[in-house]
């Protein structure tokens, strides 16, 4: 706990240090290539109707994701604050390599905790971790995803806290990672809205976003949120279907418990036990989601429509209609943010 | 703030040891390990050696702040089917076999969240649990299952670090009744080689604002760890040592085993000068 307090104080401070937001601005630019592209898919909406579709395209971003946006604020948050030894989880691996890679650029020692599952069927990720100088230690307790890498970090955080920095990759856990996520990751909405409003002259019907953790998602809605036209839609992962168990559709089918320090939905058992969570993604399947509070006492998760699966999402597609009854047709499935 | 009433049993525990001169001995053990059947016989088994309190840990699906001790007994606990359940059984098994020692549960908020606060007091009154540390609760949640818990007659017991700074303990010291458990190093569960360097100065500090008794967890794995911190606090908790040794035997020696060992370390559990 006063490791989170320190941290939550030196968050409060850099944020308003002119330098330190320079610097993330600098590298932004220099290092990620930002800002990224955003591109409109004719022939995707040719082919599927109903909208023009942008793609926000932060697979272009340094290390092939938004999870660079975070781990460069959060890596210049540690050594602002003086701590030399970074840990972090990882999932899929891609908050991994970015973490390695940050910590390859500003000098840090890296350990990046794995399931061991995941470290089998993501190995490319885990040669480019090893190659960025980063230990990569297997998680072989729980489930060995990424639900088990985050136990294991939190244990080596709390034996190692006076030199260790948590460098924690999604907007969910212990506060006031999910405000501190959210920050870091606002660039991406802040620049699709700049964007969409140049090349369309207007505000998009909708915004959508997939949701894990929740970081990509919030980062793309956070800069929306006023936006009271503008609905917001987060995709979950349905896995196997909902029916089967094997999903991670945290909000659709998760109830409210407490998991990492965070109380939020959760994928659990009667007895709140914490369930394995599938998804053919592996960045997605975690078994709870960050409640980032944007401006309100609702959870993020609120905010988030339910359409968990791929089979919801081509029921509620219409097909030939015009612009703007895409937002009408989904509404008795989303609940509007504010 | 509300007062809360202290659980009887616990303070009577306490004062009994304080009275012979000694520190209060609670070992701790998984709910449902090695088996179902099998706890409920090393909980008896901790009894019969000498315990002043027992500790009963809740089985969850992610223990973080547990070493690989207790981690992997409640993963073998969860398979075999045990939860909060179980606990309450073992305990409602060792009132009607005429256990008086205070029973205090471990674990983590959502197990005792899911099962509702409200009936996690009720049922804890009905079958005698005094206390309960949990242990992702941080203080700043903490009423919601404190004043419930105090309602239904039971403690919730409050965890301190070393890095807890003195505005936090001033917090806890508002709040907690029946013990404090004081977590005698920056780190997880499980056995250890030493107790902490600075341990004596930790408790001493936390010493200056608490007055109820003070429980070192956490590591402590010996007669020797037992007898150096019964000589700085209140009560001694020992978990995963004992559990590391009674895996090394075969099933059928375990309770009497486990008898032996606490008889051990209450021994060890004298004050200087005792």
């Amino acid at each position: 706990m006063p490791a989170l307090e320190e941290l939550e104080a030196a968050w409060e401070d850099a944020k308003h240090d002119v330098a330190y937001l320079g610097e993330i601005r600098r590298l932004a630019r220099d290092y990620v290539g930002r800002p990224t592209p955003l591109y409109e898919a004719e022939r995707l909406a040719a082919e599927v109707g109903g909208a023009r579709i942008f793609l926000k395209r932060e697979d272009l971003a340094h290390t092939g994701a938004h999870k660079i946006n975070n781990a460069i604020g959060q890596g210049l948050l540690a050594k602002r604050m003086g701590k030399k030894r970074i840990i972090a989880e990882t999932g899929a691996g891609q908050h991994g390599v970015a973490t390695a890679t940050v910590c390859a650029l500003l000098g840090l020692e890296c350990i990046v905790y794995m399931g061991e599952i995941d470290i089998e069927r993501q190995k490319p990720n885990v040669f480019r971790m090893k190659l960025l100088g980063a230990e990569v230690r297997s998680v072989s307790s729980g489930s060995k995803t990424l639900k088990d890498a985050i136990n294991e970090a939190i244990r080596d955080w709390v034996t190692n806290v006076d030199s260790t920095f948590y460098l924690f990759g999604t907007a969910a856990g212990m506060h006031p990672y999910p405000v501190i996520v959210r920050d870091l990751q606002a660039v991406i909405g802040r620049e699709a809205r700049a964007q969409i409003i140049e090349k369309t002259g207007a505000l998009p019907n909708a915004v959508i976003a997939c949701v894990g953790g929740g970081s990509n998602a919030i980062g793309m809605f956070y800069p929306f949120v006023a936006d009271k036209d503008v609905d917001l839609i987060g995709v979950e992962a349905g896995g196997h279907g909902l029916e089967s168990g094997l999903h991670s559709a945290t909000i659709t089918a998760g109830r409210e418990g407490v998991l990492h320090g965070s109380r939020s939905y959760v994928l659990q058992d009667d007895n709140g036990q914490v369930v394995e969570t599938h998804s053919i993604s592996a960045g997605l399947d975690y078994p709870g989601v960050g409640r980032s509070m944007p401006g309100s006492t609702m959870p993020v998760a609120h905010a988030m429509s339910r359409l968990p699966t791929r089979r919801r999402w081509k029921a509620s597609r219409p097909s030939a209609a015009p612009r703007g009854s895409f937002r009408r047709s989904n509404r008795a499935m989303q609940l509007r943010m504010g | 703030m509300t007062v809360p009433t202290p659980n009887a049993r616990i303070a009577a525990a306490f004062e009994k040891a304080r009275a012979e001169n000694r520190a209060a001995l609670m070992p701790f053990l998984t709910a449902g390990y090695p088996t179902i059947e099998a706890s409920r016989d090393w909980l008896m088994a901790i009894v019969a050696g000498g315990a002043d309190l027992i500790e009963i840990g809740i089985p969850f699906s992610d223990p973080l702040a547990d070493g690989t001790t207790v981690q992997r007994t409640s993963q073998v606990a969860l398979e075999n089917g045990a939860g909060l359940t179980t606990a309450f059984e073992m305990v409602e098994y060792a009132r009607a076999n005429g256990v008086e020692i205070p029973i205090v549960f471990m674990g983590y908020v959502n197990p005792f969240f899911q099962f509702g606060i409200e009936s996690l007091a009720t049922e804890a009154q009905r079958v005698g649990v005094d206390g309960f540390i949990i242990a992702d609760l941080p203080i700043e949640e903490s009423d919601d299952f404190r004043v419930p818990l105090a309602a239904g007659g039971a403690d919730l017991i409050y965890m301190v670090a070393p890095t807890t700074t003195d505005r936090r303990i001033s917090e806890v010291a508002q709040r907690a009744s029946g013990f404090i458990y004081c977590v005698s190093l920056t780190g997880v569960t499980g056995a250890r080689a030493s107790l902490a360097d600075n341990l004596s100065e930790y408790i001493g500090r936390v010493r200056t604002q608490i007055d109820i008794p003070l429980a070192i967890g956490f590591g402590i794995s010996t007669p020797d760890h037992v007898q150096q911190a019964a000589a700085i606090g209140d009560g001694v908790v020992v978990a995963s040592a004992m559990i590391n040794y009674l895996d090394t035997l075969p099933s059928n020696e375990q309770p009497a085993a486990a008898t032996r060992f606490v008889r051990e370390l209450a021994d060890a559990a004298a004050k200087p000068g005792a």
